[in-house]
């Protein structure tokens, strides 16, 4: 064995996956990139249907299959902004189990976080960010809006986006969304334990908005740190 | 974005494996000193070529790190970001390792880049 083939690493670990390729064509994210998301027939098994990542190959004429752009890392990296405002800047960390991207930094006061996403590959978190700021668009008149905003509050909207929401339901997001626009953010979310899966996420509800009513986790994060 | 930016380039790819690296690769720095038809090309330099590994006995494969292989190869507390070089609208890679001056640290063209020169580092100072 050569250096550098063990274990060939496959082209769908380093694109982003296919849900979120989905996704990101559905909300028209439109960027550069060197590999697709195609759907075939596998002859070699029964013709059954599969997805697989190829090279951009098809540059020239059209692509005759379903297909979706699969960007890579590098190909993501280019397409998120280098930052929100003076303050936050781009910043992708290698944790234990996940890698994370997020915009944050030191206004002078305190650290500032305005929007953290996670993932078991650096390129589903950084697709997960991009997908984020086109469903909530930052501008420095919602800065104050923008606290901690995550991936359980990209789930809600996702999930609210594609019409996954009974009325009543719909009714006791709002006073969670409100909570965390108010500032409360993703991490208190996170606290009730509940951003495991969005099925969790949207059964809970419930409980969330009577403990955010009751005031259980009411603060001024603005105060804490300037 | 060319495909090139995404992978380590050439120089540092070579440095990488004399550094006695061995992980999987799913592209290929390809050189040859043959020319088409089986032609030597004598004296003349290697030439490279990006693909998927070009298997031959005349053929030097040097393994080309996309960013997510990279990323598996550099250990936890790495952080990375973009900057605006010299306020001349260039943007920029710089990368840390359990650092927050991530300014200070390491900086390049690309981020394959960036990170394989973070790799070199670490393997220089035997943290990794």
């Amino acid at each position: 064995m050569v250096k550098g083939e063990k274990n060939n690493m496959k082209l769908e670990d380093g694109v982003v996956c296919l849900k979120l390729s989905q996704k990101m064509d559905e909300l028209g994210i439109k960027g550069e990139s060197n590999f697709y998301w195609v759907k075939i027939n596998d002859v070699t098994d029964g013709n059954k249907e599969k997805w697989i990542v190829t090279l951009d190959i098809w540059s020239s004429q059209e692509i005759p299959h379903e297909h979706y752009k699969a960007y890579s890392v590098a190909e993501l990296g280019e397409m998120l902004p280098r930052r929100l405002d003076e303050y936050a800047d781009l910043i992708c960390e290698k944790r234990k189990d996940e890698m994370t991207v997020y915009y944050g930094g030191n206004d002078g006061c305190g650290e500032i976080l305005r929007c953290l996403t996670e993932a078991e590959t650096e390129a589903d978190a950084r697709a997960k960010m991009l997908i984020l700021l086109k469903i909530d668009k930052y501008t420095s008149d919602s800065k104050n809006k923008w606290w901690c905003k995550g991936d359980n509050y990209l789930d809600i909207k996702l999930y609210e986006e594609d019409g996954g929401l009974t009325n009543d339901k719909k009714e006791l997001l709002k006073i969670v969304m409100q909570y965390v626009e108010d500032g409360g953010g993703d991490c208190k979310i996170d606290e009730v334990a509940i951003e495991q899966n969005i099925q969790n996420l949207i059964d809970d509800i419930e409980v969330l908005a009577i403990r955010i009513e009751s005031g259980e986790f009411y603060e001024e994060p603005n105060d804490e740190f300037c | 974005m060319n495909f090139e930016n995404q992978v380590v380039n050439l120089e540092l790819s070579l440095r990488i494996e004399e550094l006695g690296f061995d992980k999987e690769s799913a592209w290929w720095w390809n050189g040859t000193k043959w020319g088409i038809g089986g032609q030597i090309v004598g004296l003349e330099p290697m030439k490279w070529i990006l693909s998927k590994r070009i298997k031959g006995s005349a053929i030097e494969n040097i393994p080309a790190y996309t960013v997510t292989e990279l990323g598996e190869m550099l250990p936890i507390g790495i952080v990375m970001t973009k900057y605006e070089f010299n306020k001349g609208g260039e943007i920029r890679w710089a990368c840390a390792y359990n650092d927050e001056n991530i300014g200070n640290r390491i900086c390049d063209d690309t981020l394959a880049n960036c990170l394989a020169r973070m790799l070199i580092w670490l393997r220089g100072k035997k943290i990794i």
